[in-house]
């Protein structure tokens, strides 16, 4: 028998009550198995523990620590009301984008994020065709029964700490990149399983479910799940990936994010961290913080940015969650950034871009002599882009006049160039380019998000720039820019009753379930429109779900 | 907490303390920290005694809260400039008793130092296995503790009592090393 056989042996039977032939096996094995041999002796040794009796100031102990808890938990409940306010402030759009084929990354806060009310107790689940309960106790559910039991199961309610992030559904995909799709789902699932409280449904509770062909929000219902995480994708070759947190309560989506992990290049830092800004925004969404637990977070990331023991990567990341923080934008955070500045040259560019906006003057050194120096382009580009904040600063002016003129790249070029320009004129820029038809369609999309560091704005369309992402759109074959353009409509104040024909066209008939979902959003301004209206209610019964999520959004039948 | 959630703590989760003292100090392998993980454990599960299910099975329910409270103390500690106590991967190492109590009088002896030292550089989630079986709990029950996969976790308990010895043999060798240096 094999070292397995024997452990499984011995696990699954009480000690001195083998059958006999098992006995001889085991026996058998020791003999000739030194590992196994010393592996149990070894365990039963540390297992041979005299345990103590519970002390009987156990109980008081705890007493006094559920107090002190309660006590501590009022006061930040008092003071819970003026974060929210300030949260809902600030849930403006907010978009991040870094273009030069590294990262990408843009969300939109479409509301602000729910509070997390305190969970139930754990669920009951169980994974079709296994034995195995998720969860601490059973039920007896297969997924066929799970489907035909929704009324029954709809009574339960969700557990608002339970959260099921679906894989991205890409059966098209090449192997290599649905492969790097996977582990970066994967990457996502591990930060957030780090999450204390947080119950993540495992992929193998979740696959036979899909696989069983049941729609993804009942899948959720009927794991417990208060909270869905889709991950879609746009066809290739952009590897656009867009997550939208959906609280299974309401039905609503509570935001979305795109990201555009470096899937083509082999820089696991970068992969790594789009992962942990998707784990995080998905954190955000579910979790309100009061002060006291805010203050606590920063004390934390600024003890890993502090220490110089800790890993580059991981200090970056907690550099970059810290300084969302203005308050925690402190000389020694900065003097820390610098220090990883230049220890981690592969992380340089992020630490700069995390530094955007930063008014520190300790940053103006350093930044120049990337620019001036650095041998990458994306990192003189990204420290040209930090400098705005410093540009009234003569030095700093003429060294980006100097980029702007003599740079070899003209990424960096153009980027010293909007560093020098006003918000106006940077806008005005911004839609020169889209109205520019020798550039490529997706040049021409892209120039309407303008990039300042980690963060980026979408420029609002003129009447006539809008006509222009239109007319990109329905010429566009590539599903890729045509979902762009949709989404780009959708997202605009423009009201132009001639994009509807396209658009519902595109909702009925279109194969790409990115392209009709787009549609949807761009069709939310026209339900006044009862051939719109018909159109998006058809679209409530679409095959895919990120489709009727957005078609019920836009009739607002969910927030 | 209200009255009634006291009632319901008293009546849910007081009868399994000992349950949870017994596998807190498997796994610390010392009082004053395996107080302290119950105490963290009954904080976290009175967040939610409110909604809790008295047909549910409590304390399965606690014992995880117990292994989650106990692994993720490993992360917070990895960011915390303060150390835990018993951690292998620690700088700086520290008698196993800190404060023997006289329960904890056997730890004086070398052996049980070794045994000590071996068991605190293994990983965390390979003590909470070893710990919870050696209390008694058969696989089924481990895996929904742990949400280990039932079919996985036959080959972790072996990979971590391997563990276990390799950790219990570099202690010995350094021992002898100890020794023949004297």
């Amino acid at each position: 028998m094999k070292c397995h056989e024997i452990n499984y042996i011995l696990d699954t039977r009480v000690p001195g009550n083998l059958q006999a032939g098992q006995k001889d096996a085991v026996d058998r094995h020791f003999a000739t198995c030194r590992a196994c041999r010393e592996a149990w002796a070894a365990y039963r040794e540390v297992s041979a523990l005299q345990i103590p009796q519970t002390p009987q100031s156990l109980h008081s102990r705890i007493a006094a620590a559920l107090a002190s808890t309660e006590a501590h938990a009022m006061r930040g409940y008092l003071i819970v009301g003026g974060v929210l306010a300030v949260g809902a402030a600030v849930a403006a759009a907010v978009a991040l984008r870094v273009t030069d084929g590294m990262s990408e990354v843009a969300q939109h806060f479409e509301e602000p994020a729910p509070i997390t009310q305190p969970g139930s107790q754990a669920r009951q689940e169980r994974a079709p065709g296994s034995t195995h309960r998720v969860d601490v106790a059973a039920s007896a559910e297969t997924p066929s029964e799970a489907s035909d039991s929704t009324s029954s199961r709809s009574e339960h309610a969700l557990d608002p700490n339970t959260i099921v992030i679906l894989p991205v559904p890409h059966p098209e995909l090449d192997p290599r990149r649905a492969a790097l799709f996977a582990r970066f789902h994967e990457e996502i699932l591990r930060r957030l399983q780090a999450v204390p409280g947080l119950n993540v449904v495992r992929p193998e509770v979740v696959d036979p479910f899909l696989r069983s062909g049941i729609p993804e929000e009942q899948v959720a219902r009927d794991l417990g799940a208060g909270h869905l995480v889709v991950l879609s994708t746009m066809s290739e070759p952009s590897a656009w990936l867009t997550i939208t947190p959906v609280d299974m309560a309401t039905g609503a989506a509570t935001g979305s994010m795109g990201v555009r992990p470096p899937f083509d290049s082999k820089w696991p830092a970068e992969l790594a961290s789009d992962a942990a800004s998707v784990a995080d925004f998905i954190k955000r969404g579910l979790t309100q913080y009061t002060p006291a637990q805010r203050q606590a977070a920063i004390a934390d990331a600024r003890a890993v940015v502090l220490n110089a023991a800790l890993p580059a990567t991981e200090r970056v990341e907690a550099l970059g969650k810290l300084l969302q923080t203005p308050e925690a934008r402190t000389d020694a955070v900065v003097a820390a950034a610098v220090e990883l500045a230049a220890l981690a040259p592969e992380l340089r560019a992020s630490i700069w871009r995390a530094m955007f906006g930063v008014e520190n003057p300790y940053l103006i050194e350093p930044l120049l002599n990337t620019l001036v120096y650095d041998t990458a382009d994306h990192r003189r580009r990204a420290a040209a882009s930090a400098l705005r904040t410093f540009i009234a600063e003569p030095r700093v002016k003429a060294a980006l006049e100097q980029a702007q003129a003599s740079d070899p790249s003209q990424a960096v070029r153009e980027a010293a160039q909007q560093a020098l320009l006003s918000e106006e004129n940077l806008d005005q820029l911004a839609l020169q380019k889209l109205l520019d038809e020798t550039l490529s369609a997706q040049e021409r999309l892209a120039a309407t998000w303008r990039t300042t560091g980690r963060h980026a704005r979408e420029v609002p369309l003129t009447d006539e720039a809008a006509w222009a992402v239109f007319d990109i759109g329905a010429r566009a074959t590539d599903p890729d820019i045509r979902g762009m353009a949709w989404g780009k409509l959708g997202r605009s104040r423009v009201d132009d009753q001639s994009f509807t024909g396209v658009l519902l066209d595109d909702l009925a008939n279109h194969p790409s379930d990115s392209v009709r979902r787009m549609a949807a959003n761009a069709l939310k301004q026209y339900t006044d429109d009862s051939a719109v209206r018909a159109g998006l209610e058809q679209a409530e019964s679409d095959p895919s779900f990120d489709v009727r999520r957005a078609a019920r959004w836009a009739l607002g039948k969910v927030p | 907490m209200s009255n009634s959630d006291t009632r319901r703590f008293d009546s849910l989760i007081e009868p399994h303390l000992d349950a949870l003292f017994r596998a807190a100090f498997r796994l610390a392998r010392n009082r004053a920290d395996a107080e302290d993980l119950v105490q963290e454990t009954c904080v976290r599960a009175c967040r939610r005694i409110s909604k809790l299910d008295e047909s549910r099975h409590v304390k399965a329910w606690l014992l995880r809260v117990l292994h989650n409270v106990f692994v993720d103390a490993a992360r917070r500690a990895r960011r915390s400039p303060v150390r835990s106590l018993g951690d292998g991967r620690d700088p700086v190492r520290l008698s196993p008793c800190t404060d023997p109590g006289p329960e904890e009088s056997a730890c004086t002896s070398q052996r049980e130092e070794q045994l000590q030292r071996a068991w605190s550089k293994l990983d965390r989630g390979h003590r909470v296995l070893l710990a919870l079986r050696a209390e008694g709990y058969g696989l089924s029950e481990i895996a929904e503790f742990t949400s280990v996969p039932i079919d996985a976790l036959n080959a972790r308990l072996y990979r971590a009592r391997q563990s276990f010895a390799r950790h219990l043999r570099d202690e010995e060798a350094e021992r002898e090393d100890v020794e023949i240096a004297k």
